[in-house]
């Protein structure tokens, strides 16, 4: 049997051809920190204020944003569609009512939510990991000349929360 | 010699310089006269000359060259020139030489070409790879073949996994494909929409290295009388090497342009992409002139070609940009994290700006279509296939022969629409933040292997022999989800694995009677076939539905609010409430579906454990094949088969042709035949479940199943849907052979092929539209089928023209040959269906739609044909190659457009010519260098019209949207 010699290169070529790996796509995950599902939160209760005309009431859910960010969110129901609301946490209980320590955005008459977005955004962790003792009430008024108050609720050290998970 | 390192360059220094001299001579037979056409060969290389019409050539050589004389019929010679100017030779017959041409459509000693009562094309694979941009057998015969076609898929589902090969624009499953006479395996995979709008199993050519054929010889007509099932279109006959004493070896690169072709807009331009190399090689051992063992090997890598389209669909919707996007409990996903940060700035600009689209994608860094094409492309390919053949004289009456090989293939393919951010029902922001796009897998794995013995018993040739096959598939999915199952879902995922296995032991006797006329050979025969197909599932989570979106209501009086004390929202944002506007109240232990969450492994459900299936079959058949030469003229040929399926019962087929020679050079021939083709286990037993959603009366969301159905299952008998039957055809040809010269040969032949109960699939009937109760057996979801849905014919004509010479000191070769041809739908066989509410003009379409019915008339070309030109003079050679296809037609299955002008998005797709064309370089004996290029002129088909674009921007029947190719190639012989 006639032998032949093989080039021993040859026999080497496929480990070095074949060594590259296939490059699939890889999937498109830029995106910036602090995304995902928010769980940890504190909700209060809003309640209406005894003189006023609409049975406007609801919650205030505080959440402690994934990106170390505290975001409020507000629900109201039975807002007036055509108006506005004006929204401020105040210092002190409902009773004592202090100094504003916070505006809000405005809230949509028609969704009973922020009008700017699902959320407002308070900078840093603080007031999250504060609020057991945050001494502090809620206040809901109509943002229109007269001012008048609609919804109030105690948060923070004088409220127990309705919802609350860690 | 010893090549050094590095391999190519050395060999590129190693290159001399040799002198080069002209040796003339003439060439004749034993009784003194000329031959025309003898093929004259330079040993080792390409280079070569044919004899004119005198028999006389000349060539320029080196004084020490071995010079090979071939010629049909006569005993190849090799003669040393040692020096001389000139040589003439005599050349003595040798019908062996016959033998050694056809196998394929008929038991006798073998016959040429031009001398067959059928049409045979025979492709030296051996000759023309070294020259053929395309690297895999399929798209090589696709090529130079004009009846063959191997449309590659460039995505939908499983399609691309398997190249379907067809000859005569008819089903891949209506051609039988042989390796060395011996029936070859089919894969595994049931390929549910093929380019001629039926579903089909197809042999998987990728897994037969080119590297060892010698050479395919493709049977134009039909011939289940001799060869069984499947022979309906034709049969193709792989003739593996048997060669020793000689390595050869190749390396070839290449890749595409990726230009975007004639949609800037549409699609994305890259870089060059698709990369490929293949590495083959092939060596024949000799024992000592007693036999030979022949080897090869092959080893592919193809990244993938992306040819995305670039659509105009929403990638992130509002509830996505504002963050209002909530889980089944209520709690807020924040998929906008961008803009919580902006929020925390004050920044308003910035904060606009991450309100839109453009805004995230710009500070995500992407653009549309990063998270909205859809690619469409050839898959990438990992794989290799080792091959033997052997033969070994036992005796002078007595050979062992044997062949097979081991072939491993991976593919990803692009199968699947990109899942964006913007459809609820199957997003995770945690897994894939912007959307995903999953691509289907697979891991083929093949194994065969034949065995036998053939010799003389008596005055009888005899020849027995096994030959078994095994194909399977695993297939993945990778960078999916399913979505049901949240973040803790896999994102690869087994889908399962279907195999399918054949066992066929043949035994043929064969007896030449030469005192019988002018000779007559009788052959008989019987075979005995065993078949398995099995699939098996996949993982729980490619078929399961989780829990990601279902509440369960822990306690009684349990309210469906989220934590800002709002009813929970579903996963289009609408809030759960009742009549009166309130949240829903479960009861302890009660489920809603909140989130209505897609089940199953995105793009594609696993295959679950009521899909799996483990079936088999047992054929046996006998066969008489005779042909009859009555005069030196006419040869008469009859053939019969009897086949008894364990499964459907028994079979007869015949066939009968003759050919009659009016002039030397003028011969007309033709064929009548019946065929048939036994529904393969795979049409006969696949199952595959999707599901999607509907609203129940409490608005609250159900998982339905629509479910491809056995035709042996309840479902299907309650519908009235019959069991499959066999596909019965009845083929009639005729046509003329001539050698008009000795250089040019041209044949015509025409044909017919009436095609009864052709195998398609349904559309989808739901439990509503069937009524009788039909969701006892369904639920709630839809069924469809296969069936035996019409009676078709396929009509032709085809023409091969071959034109050899030489000039001077240069050989030309010039090939044109076409077929045109013609599809069509005689009936649709609609039976007697039990379905109450749909009328008979909708039953009939839901059978054979509109669509499918056109993919088969129009969908393939309709013309097809092919010019190539091979020159070759001294150490350079080339080939250039046109390819036209005519247009191509599809229907649409459903009306487009606003009411009341609704209408059917047809279009016409514009005739296509490509070109393709290599130079080849040899600078010695052991050397050959090649470059060129497929498409070159990168020609793109018509691009789809609006209403049709979704997966794919172009139309894929004619030279697909690829674009232009370039390669380079090294091979070396030793």
């Amino acid at each position: 049997m006639k032998r032949k010699r093989i080039p021993i290169l040859y026999t080497l070529l496929p480990l070095l051809l074949l060594s590259c790996s296939q490059e699939s796509p890889e999937p498109a995950l830029n995106v910036a920190d602090g995304g995902g599902t928010l769980s940890s939160h504190k909700a209060y209760r809003i309640e209406k204020v005894g003189s006023a005309a609409l049975d406007i009431q609801g919650r205030i859910v505080f959440w402690s944003g994934n990106g170390g960010n505290t975001l409020l969110q507000i629900a109201l129901d039975n807002t007036e569609e055509a108006i506005s609301y004006k929204a401020e946490l105040i210092a002190g209980t409902i009773e004592e009512r202090k100094e504003t320590l916070l505006t809000l955005d405005k809230i949509d008459g028609s969704t009973g939510a922020f009008r700017s977005g699902k959320f407002f955004v308070v900078s840093g962790s603080k007031l999250f990991d504060g609020l057991d003792t945050y001494d502090a009430h809620i206040i809901i008024s109509e943002a229109t000349e007269s001012g008048n108050i609609v919804a109030m609720g105690n948060i923070g050290g004088n409220a127990a929360p309705i919802s609350s998970a860690d | 010699m010893k090549p050094t390192l590095p391999l190519v360059i050395s060999l590129l220094l190693c290159h001399q310089l040799v002198a080069q001299h002209t040796i003339r001579g003439v060439v004749t037979a034993e009784d003194n006269s000329p031959l025309p056409g003898v093929n004259i060969v330079i040993k080792g290389t390409d280079q070569g000359t044919i004899t004119d019409g005198n028999g006389s050539y000349s060539i320029s050589t080196s004084p020490n060259a071995i010079i090979v004389f071939s010629y049909i019929g006569y005993a190849t010679q090799e003669v040393a020139m040692n020096g001389n100017a000139e040589v003439d030779l005599i050349l003595k017959e040798d019908k062996s030489e016959l033998a050694e041409l056809i196998v394929v459509g008929s038991r006798s000693g073998g016959r040429t070409k031009l001398s067959t009562p059928a049409p045979v094309d025979v492709i030296s694979i051996k000759e023309i790879m070294g020259d053929m941009p395309q690297m895999d057998l399929a798209q090589m015969l696709a090529a130079v073949a004009p009846s063959f076609n191997a449309v590659r898929s460039q995505g939908g589902d499983l399609n691309s996994h398997v190249d379907p090969a067809q000859l005569r624009n008819m089903a891949p499953n209506q051609t039988l494909l042989l390796i060395n006479g011996k029936r070859r395996h089919s894969a595994a995979l049931l390929i549910i929409n093929t380019a001629v709008g039926s579903p089909s199993t197809s042999t998987d050519m990728m897994m037969i290295p080119t590297t060892a054929i010698e050479r395919v010889e493709i049977l134009r007509d039909g011939a289940a009388a001799q060869y069984g099932s499947d022979a309906i279109a034709g049969v193709i006959n792989i003739v593996l090497k048997k060669g020793t004493g000689e390595f050869n070896g190749t390396l070839t690169t290449g890749g595409f342009l990726n230009s975007g072709g004639d949609a800037p807009d549409l699609t994305l331009k890259g870089n060059p992409d698709g990369f490929n190399y293949q590495l083959s090689a092939n060596y024949g051992f000799d024992f000592e002139e007693k036999g030979y063992l022949n080897l090869s090997a092959e080893l592919n890598q193809r990244q993938a070609t992306v040819r995305p389209y670039v659509n105009d669909w929403t990638a992130y919707d509002d509830t996505y940009l504002n963050n209002e996007r909530t889980d089944k409990l209520g709690n807020p996903i924040i998929t906008n994290p961008e803009l919580i940060d902006a929020m925390a700035t004050g920044d308003e600009a910035m904060i606009s700006n991450l309100k839109t689209e453009e805004g995230l994608l710009a500070a995500r860094g992407y653009t549309k279509g990063d998270v909205t094409a859809v690619y469409a492309g050839q898959p990438a390919i990992t794989g290799g296939t080792l091959f033997y053949n052997l033969g070994a004289k036992i005796s002078d009456n007595l050979e062992v022969y044997g062949f097979g090989g081991l072939s491993y293939k991976y593919l990803e393919g692009f199968s699947c629409y990109y899942r964006r951010a913007a459809q609820t029902d199957r997003f995770d922001f945690l897994l894939y933040p912007n959307g995903f796009r999953p691509q289907i897998t697979s891991n083929q794995n093949d194994i065969s292997t034949t065995l036998g013995v053939k010799g003389q018993l008596g005055t009888f040739a005899v020849d027995f022999s096994n030959t078994y096959g095994r194909n399977s598939m695993r297939f993945g999915m990778i960078n999916t989800l399913n979505a049901s199952l949240g973040s803790n879902s896999p994102v690869d995922m087994n889908l399962g694995t279907h195999s399918f296995s054949q066992n066929s032991t043949n035994l043929d006797f064969s007896k030449y009677y030469k005192t019988i006329l002018k000779g007559f050979n009788l052959a008989f025969g019987m075979e005995m076939r065993v078949e398995q197909y099995q699939i098996h599932a996949g993982q729980e989570e490619s078929y399961s539905l989780g829990n990601a979106g279902i509440v369960t209501a822990p306690s009684d009086d349990f309210a469906l609010i989220g934590p800002d004390g709002q009813p929970l929202e579903d996963r289009n944002g609408e809030p759960i409430v009742d009549a009166s506007g309130n949240p829903l109240v479960l009861n302890f232990g009660q489920e809603y579906t909140v989130k209505g969450f897609s089940p199953n492994c995105q793009c594609f459900r696993g295959f679950g454990p009521d899909n799996e299936r483990n079936a088999f079959r047992s054929n046996i058949s006998a066969y008489l094949d005779t042909e009859l030469d009555l005069s030196e003229a006419l040869l008469l040929t009859a053939a019969a088969r009897l086949e008894n399926f364990s499964d459907f019962g028994s079979v007869v087929t015949g066939k009968f042709s003759a050919r009659y020679s009016l002039l030397r050079n003028l011969a007309f021939r033709g064929s009548i035949s019946t065929g048939f083709r036994a529904p393969s286990l795979q049409e006969l037993n696949y199952t595959h479940t999707f599901t999607y959603f509907v609203a129940d009366e409490t608005g609250n969301l159900v998982p339905v199943d629509g479910t491809t159905y056995p035709t042996n299952s309840t479902a299907a008998r309650a519908i009235g849907i019959q069991e499959l039957s066999e596909e019965k055809s009845t083929s009639i040809s005729a046509g003329f052979t001539t050698k008009i010269t000795p250089q040019l040969e041209l044949t015509v032949d025409a044909y017919q092929i009436d095609v009864r109960d052709r195998i398609f699939n349904t559309r989808t009937f739901t439990a509503a539209e069937v009524g009788n109760n039909y969701e006892e057996v369904i639920g709630d979801g839809e069924a469809s089928f296969f069936i035996n849905g019409a009676d078709v014919r396929s009509q032709g004509l085809e023409v091969v023209a071959n034109y050899k010479t030489n000039l001077n000191l240069s050989t030309l070769t010039l090939t044109l040959a076409g077929t045109f041809n013609k599809n069509e739908i005689l009936s649709i066989n609609v039976p007697d269906l039990n379905i109450a509410n749909l009328s008979d003009e909708e039953i009939t379409s839901r059978y054979l739609s509109r669509d499918v019915e056109g993919q088969f008339r129009t969908g393939t070309p309709r013309e097809k044909v092919i010019f190539s030109a091979l020159f070759s003079r001294g150490k350079f050679s080339s080939m250039l190659r046109s390819t036209y296809y005519g247009e191509v037609s599809s229907r649409a299955r459903d009306l487009s457009g606003p009411e009341p002008n609704r209408y059917y998005a047809d279009q016409t797709f514009s005739a296509q010519t490509v070109m393709d064309l290599s130079v080849t370089y040899t600078p010695n004996e052991h050397l050959r260098f090649t470059i060129g290029g497929n498409n070159i002129l990168d020609s793109y088909p018509d691009i789809l019209r609006e209403e049709n674009r979704g997966f794919y921007l172009y139309s894929n029947y004619q030279q697909g949207s690829a674009g232009a190719y370039y390669f380079g190639r090294v091979a070396i012989t030793l």
